[in-house]
């Protein structure tokens, strides 16, 4: 292994560390407004707002995020849609993120004990003030953790828009590759900033459920 | 005591209510007074639970009529109308369940207040006050700012009752709530309940203690298989009833 290459250019890798969080920062904000608003409205008692969630839900859960991702990026410049690579990829892997964290949330709510929401309305509360002051703040507990692993899959599958160009970990990776024809020592240093980005993430994740953790 | 020449606060007319295929109430006729402390009875299924739980609309019915304080609580309604109804309506019923139901991230003071401050009922202050004299009230002074996963079954029961008491209602439903308890835990629990009865709190109470019916109870009600076999004084009801229904099941329980 070329050590004295990886440390000529580990700082680069580094730089484009920053590219992938903030990439995946902005897709989890995104994913995390989208799956709220999909939690919430596929548990809708009217048909017309349960249905275009689970229809999000399924489509972007059915199909590959890289055939999403060309679908926004070069399908939407052939409609008239011009979106740097960026922001496409921002956007892909939000939507995308989105469908999966829709479940997490929709899961912890109904994960809520049923007596909860009774408890709530015998007191004179409405369906909205219940799911509000009681159901919610229990169910915010219960999603920290599959939220977590959805960010997790979504930081590490970021590497997709590598192949619109985003010169983030994996596009860097690549870049360095076909300068210095070392694919194992490049994939290695990629690979070590990912785990180092997922391991400081999740490190992240324990301390805000420990946060949230009820008193007992 | 109920005064005979007043309208029942709550009065039910040929209630029925099937889930599916099953038929859980089939025809119930009952008159609860103000004042009145009513005992339910019955072996498990009988539908007890299930007609509790209608009048506060917990249970939609299939048919029938449910009057609650001269109006009809299950008025065919619009979904946004029926909404509001049951709202207003609820406030005047407190209920407490077999499991408590405490909410867990709100310490005991905070489940007792919380209701009463966001329906704008009680400022503050003035919900934080009267919360705590409940507590005191139920033996739990000294637990306010306890959060429910710290408090033992029978003092998170007496939290529930405190909270819904803290809405002044005008009636009370208990579902079972000793069934969940371990058995040195359920005496602290009647105990609250009798000295509710003594305030002439009109209640209602599922259970399956016939001792603590005998005692406390105005008047026993005994069903079986979604029907009323038999009611009337607890004495009458408990010591010396008429149906054979009736006294299968208090000799099953001997």
């Amino acid at each position: 292994m070329d050590f004295d290459l990886m440390q000529r250019v580990w700082w680069f890798f580094a730089e484009a560390s920053v590219a992938t969080i903030y990439i995946s920062a902005l897709a989890i904000v995104l994913g995390l407004c989208l799956g709220f608003t999909a939690a919430l409205a596929s548990l809708s008692r009217l048909a017309v707002v349960r249905w275009p969630a689970r229809a999000y839900v399924s489509v972007f859960r059915g199909t590959p995020a890289l055939i999403q991702l060309f679908l926004l990026f070069f399908g939407g410049l052939q409609l008239g849609l011009e979106l740097t690579p960026i922001q496409a990829g921002i956007i892909a892997l939000g939507i995308n993120i989105g469908a999966y964290m829709t479940e997490s949330i929709r899961g912890a709510i109904v994960a809520v004990e049923r007596g909860q929401m009774e408890a709530g309305r015998c007191l004179g509360l409405s369906h909205a003030q219940t799911m509000r002051r009681i159901i919610l703040p229990q169910a915010a507990r219960l999603m920290v953790r599959p939220l977590g692993v959805n960010s997790v899959a979504l930081i590490k599958g970021s590497a997709i828009v590598s192949t619109i160009s985003v010169t983030e970990l994996t596009y860097t990776a690549h870049r360095f590759i076909s300068s210095t024809y070392k694919p194992f020592e490049m994939f290695i240093l990629a690979a070590i900033f990912y785990l180092v980005i997922i391991t400081l993430f999740m490190r992240l994740i324990g301390w805000i459920d420990a946060r949230v953790a009820l008193e007992d | 005591m109920s005064d005979p020449r007043r309208e029942p606060l709550v009065r039910i007319r040929n209630l029925k209510k099937n889930f599916g295929t099953l038929e859980v109430l089939k025809g119930i006729d009952m008159d609860v007074h103000e004042g009145q402390i009513m005992a339910l009875i019955g072996p498990s299924g009988s539908g007890k639970s299930t007609l509790l739980r209608t009048i506060n609309q917990l249970e939609e019915v299939t048919s029938g009529e449910i009057w609650f304080d001269g109006t009809l609580v299950n008025a065919p309604l619009s979904h946004r109308a029926r909404e509001k109804h049951l709202n207003a309506l609820r406030r005047n019923i407190g209920m407490v369940f077999q499991h408590f139901n405490l909410f867990p991230h709100m310490t005991a003071l905070e489940n007792v207040t919380m209701a009463p401050v966001l329906l704008g009922l009680q400022t503050k202050d003035e919900a934080r006050e009267k919360a705590l004299r409940l507590l005191d009230k139920v033996g739990l002074g000294d637990r306010a700012n306890y959060y429910p996963a710290r408090l033992s079954g029978g003092q998170k029961q007496r939290v529930a009752i405190a909270r819904a008491l803290a809405m002044e209602p005008k009636m009370m439903l208990f579902d079972e709530v000793t069934s969940a308890l371990d058995p040195e835990l359920v005496g602290e629990v009647n105990r609250t309940m009798k000295q509710l009865a003594q305030e002439n709190m009109t209640m209602l109470i599922v259970t399956h203690e016939l001792k603590f019916a005998a005692d406390t109870a105005s008047h026993v009600v005994f069903m079986a298989d979604g029907l009323i076999v038999e009611e009337g004084p607890p004495q009458q009801v408990l010591r010396d009833p008429v149906q054979a229904r009736t006294r299968a099941f208090l000799q099953q329980d001997d």
